[in-house]
């Protein structure tokens, strides 16, 4: 993929290693430290900008609170809304400077999803379906004539964009999408094809369409189509359980002549495209997921302290307590993943899909958590509709679905490290590498691996995290130390024990996944607990406390997964799950 | 016609004001900082004689510490031309402010100075009517409507008796209350524009003003706690209440 590499400011950039994914780097034991330490800072121009950003976005959206759960009940964002929208300049955040746009990094674009969502999920959708997946494409794969038609338009939020892969029949297994594009002998292309739930579906005049096209060149490609066009045409908004207010329609292809300048990227590498789009825009998501998390926050404190029972605050009992260090430890550790993903995005990194998938993961979890607790701590006004609880609760259900399920991106993040460990086993290299269409990288370094086994063995018990660390933290590191070898052995064990058989072993993924979740969000954690630490911050005492909370609850999860790899009731899950699945329901009953 | 506006930084009206410990002050550490209110209506108002062509170049100005910046940022995004900063990092009370402003007047030569009535924070209400007497200009307060046409303002002004309108020769003072207008939203495009709007920083002590400040806080206290009222059955017990506590 080719991502141009912005110029990146931040110290932490100077060592990094572009090349290297921190995440797939665990499957071998290793601990990329360069990748990770010190935590990453907003870059000097975002940084100055976003206060005045988040200011500006509460000014805008804080007065519309009572307008934004009446457009959720009414499932829609009326056009005077999108109006405002536009004018506030939300359809040109990621755009570049020349075209129009504000030209923010992935890391400020992210924060400013935070600050919407912490509003409304629906605000966050309508400018985030436009920004991180509905025109991603034309930047990262438009030619100069593409952009330069197009960008200036979708920048001033003229026209709005969406991107159209799902159908009916190609949810998650979207490489077999049936909306099929002939080339004609004068190049041009006929499109024929029904997309559904698309977001912006019906606002939008700019789509990406993936289509499949059998064609020499590979089996899909991506148009960008216009709504104008004859033949194209939207269903009517979909009524939906969560982000009511935001746009979701099917999308029509009929006999639509698309131009052959309209093919986005190369023909035949539409799969490619969709992926390196949705694998960019996860920040987008994540950071939505935070800034959800804090509003929640806010509002359990305020909740907690002011209602009384048993004559005192529930402020003051443990197990409301505990619901809010909890919510307080999933922010503050999907927001050093989310934003250490930015940052390897904006500083040109070339492989950073599976850390990008366990921040969405950890992150749209985390908000589900959340939302569920902080009902909780409100009891019977929790379940009231008058109150914010249950939309946050309904907005926030869909995080774990769109954008690749969450069971999609476990077995993603699973493969995607044993696959480059079984391409280093040599043996194993055609095992799990066509899993997800992505060529095996990495062939001839049998060296490396040799190498790299080598030092599991002993590297065991020994500093992987070479930088010098607050006691507190250099503890928490020796977890991720201990683990991370673990996690090496596993992976190597599975695939010795599996071979090309590990692809239908999707209890062991999980397990495998769970384990590089909670490595690479915990290695996250340290790291910004120690630059906090350096930087003397305020909040570095509750950092501290956070990472070492984090790690040990983290650590037993790790310990649990370790021991289900050569312990576990699969098989008695597996038959369990046949039984009921034959009869359709459960049998029993207490008459 | 160039419109100078006085656009003071305050704690936000929304943050709930604590003392600090020893008494010495308020807590503004961590916590938000924002335009006061009334400049915000002022500078809108200016922002609205340029877009009538009245006006064609708008000067916010502040007096403050080095920090105020990205407070003018704000103000330049909501859409002045220029912002002058005038650095100080001790507080200064209003004749000292007015002092200042006058100078900023003798190098801006503006046709109209549009300042809050009063700041939030000191809540003073002195400002603009020192400003006016020093620069020897007429003064119209606690403006609710005002009207330019060629060299004179007609300007309503909100006062205890209702409302009254007034004619002033420019150049002249204005300052502002709260039905003048309602301040526009900052859009993000506009954040990124007021970067490169030209912002200009003069150390106080280079302006040669002399310190007009007289007043010498001592100590600084929360109001005392409303104590929780109790409810009475009819006015009988009402009385009786009053008359056991010695309040009638
Ligand atoms: C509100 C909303 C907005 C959306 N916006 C867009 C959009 O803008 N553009 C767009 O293209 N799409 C959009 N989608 C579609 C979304 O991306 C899909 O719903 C999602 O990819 C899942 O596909 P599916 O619903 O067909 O579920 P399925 O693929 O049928 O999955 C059903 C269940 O089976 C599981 N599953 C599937 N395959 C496997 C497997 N191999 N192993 C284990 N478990 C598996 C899944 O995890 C899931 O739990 C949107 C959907 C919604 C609800
Ligand atoms: C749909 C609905 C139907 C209902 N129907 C009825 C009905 O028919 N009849 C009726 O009488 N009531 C009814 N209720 C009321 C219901 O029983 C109460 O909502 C419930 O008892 C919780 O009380 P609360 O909402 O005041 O929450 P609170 O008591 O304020 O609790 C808020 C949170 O604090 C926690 N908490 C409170 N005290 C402690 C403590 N000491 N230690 C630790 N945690 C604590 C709670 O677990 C909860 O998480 C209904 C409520 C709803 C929402």
């Amino acid at each position: 993929m080719e991502t141009p590499a912005i110029p990146a400011v931040s110290a932490a950039a100077d060592t990094l290693r572009r090349d290297l994914s921190v995440a797939k780097n665990l499957f071998f034991g290793e601990i990329v430290e360069e990748n990770l330490f010190p935590y990453p800072k907003m870059r000097e121009r975002d940084r100055d900008m976003l206060g005045a950003m988040v200011d500006a976005l509460d000014d805008f959206l804080a007065p519309k609170h009572a307008d934004l759960a009446h457009y959720d009940r009414n499932a829609e964002q009326p056009p005077e809304f999108i109006q405002a929208l536009r004018d506030m300049g939300l359809f040109g955040l990621i755009i570049p400077e020349e075209f129009g746009g504000l030209g923010l990094s992935n890391a400020a674009y992210a924060r400013v999803l935070a600050q919407t969502s912490s509003h409304d999920s629906s605000v966050s959708l309508t400018i985030g379906a436009h920004s991180s997946i509905g025109m991603k494409g034309l930047l990262l794969f438009g030619s100069d004539a593409q952009k330069a038609r197009y960008l200036p338009r979708l920048a001033s939020g003229e026209i709005i964009a969406a991107f159209c892969l799902t159908e009916s029949g190609a949810g998650s297994d979207a490489a077999s999408v049936r909306t099929k594009a002939t080339r004609g002998d004068d190049g041009s292309w006929l499109l024929n094809g029904e997309k559904i739930w698309i977001t912006n579906g019906g606002i939008a005049g700019f789509y990406t369409v993936f289509a499949k096209t059998d064609t020499p060149e590979g089996k899909m490609t991506a148009f960008i189509v216009e709504a104008g066009q004859q033949g194209v045409s939207h269903g009517p908004h979909e009524d939906k359980m969560g982000i009511r207010a935001s746009s979701t329609t099917t999308v029509a292809f009929s006999d639509v002549r698309v131009a052959a300048e309209n093919v986005l990227g190369e023909v035949g590498k539409g799969f490619k495209v969709a992926m390196a789009i949705l694998n960019n825009g996860r920040t987008g998501l994540g950071g939505g997921a935070v800034g959800g998390m804090k509003t929640l926050i806010r509002l359990a404190c305020a909740q907690a302290k002011d209602r009384k029972q048993f004559g005192r605050p529930i402020a003051e009992f443990g197990l409301v307590r505990e619901k809010i260090a909890q919510m307080s430890i999933d922010c503050f550790a999907a927001e050093s993943a989310v934003w250490m993903v930015a940052h390897y995005i904006d500083s040109g990194c070339t492989d950073y899909s599976t850390e990008a998938a366990i921040s969405k993961v950890f992150a749209s979890e985390a908000v589900q958590r959340a939302s569920y607790e902080a009902l909780q701590i409100a009891g019977g006004n929790g379940f009231m509709r008058e109150f914010p609880y249950e939309q946050i609760t309904r907005d926030t259900r869909i995080l774990s679905i769109f954008e690749g399920t969450n069971e999609i991106l476990r077995l993603y993040i699973a493969l995607s490290g044993l696959k480059d460990v079984g391409a280093n086993l040599g043996e194993l290299k055609s095992a799990v590498g066509n899993i997800f269409n992505d060529p095996i990288k990495g062939f001839g370094v049998l060296s490396t691996y040799v190498r790299r086994k080598a030092s599991e063995t002993t590297g065991y018990g020994t500093d992987k995290i070479l930088r010098e660390l607050h006691p507190s933290l250099r503890k928490a590191a020796a977890t991720y130390e201990k683990y991370v070898v673990e996690l090496s052995k596993a992976a190597d064990g599975l695939l010795r024990q599996f071979g090309k058989a590990i692809a239908d072993q999707q209890h062991a993924q999980k397990r495998i996944a769970d384990m590089a979740i909670d490595l690479f969000v915990g290695l996250c954690v340290l790291s910004r607990a120690d630059s906090l630490v350096r930087e003397n911050h305020a909040e570095q005492h509750n950092a501290i406390g956070i990472a070492e909370i984090f790690t040990r609850q983290a650590r037993r999860r790790l310990m649990r997964n370790v021991r289900g790899m050569t312990i576990n009731e699969d098989k008695a899950i597996e038959a369990l799950a046949s039984a009921v699945l034959e009869k359709g329901a459960v049998g029993w009953d207490v008459i | 016609m160039k419109i100078l506006v006085g656009y003071k930084r305050v704690v936000d009206y929304n943050v709930r004001i604590q003392v600090k410990p020893d008494g010495s002050g308020v807590v503004t550490e961590g916590v938000k900082l924002s335009a006061n209110p009334f400049d915000e209506i002022a500078l809108e108002e200016a922002l609205r004689l340029r877009e009538k062509g009245i006006a064609t170049d708008v000067v916010v100005a502040t007096i403050g510490p080095a920090d105020c910046q990205a407070h003018l940022r704000n103000g330049l995004a909501m859409g002045a031309n220029r912002a002058i900063h005038v650095v100080t990092s001790e507080a200064i009370q209003p004749l000292t402010a007015a002092r200042t402003l006058l100078k900023l007047i003798e190098k801006e030569q503006p046709d109209l100075v549009i300042l809050g009535k009063q700041a939030i924070d000191d809540d003073c209400n002195q400002t603009g009517q020192m400003l006016a007497a020093l620069w020897n200009r007429p003064q119209a307060t606690f403006a609710s409507k005002v009207e330019i046409s060629g060299s004179t303002a007609k300007v309503t002004r909100e006062v205890d008796a209702g409302l009254e309108t007034i004619e002033i020769d420019l150049p002249a003072v204005i300052t502002t209350d709260l039905r003048l207008n309602e301040p526009r939203f900052t859009k993000l495009p506009d954040i990124m524009k007021a970067k490169s709007k030209p912002l200009e920083s003069i150390p106080l002590e280079s302006l040669g003003v002399e310190s007009g400040d007289s007043l010498k806080t001592t100590a600084y206290a929360a109001p005392p706690k409303r104590s929780k009222g109790v409810m009475v059955k009819d006015v009988a017990e009402l009385v009786a209440l009053l008359k056991t506590k010695g309040l009638v």
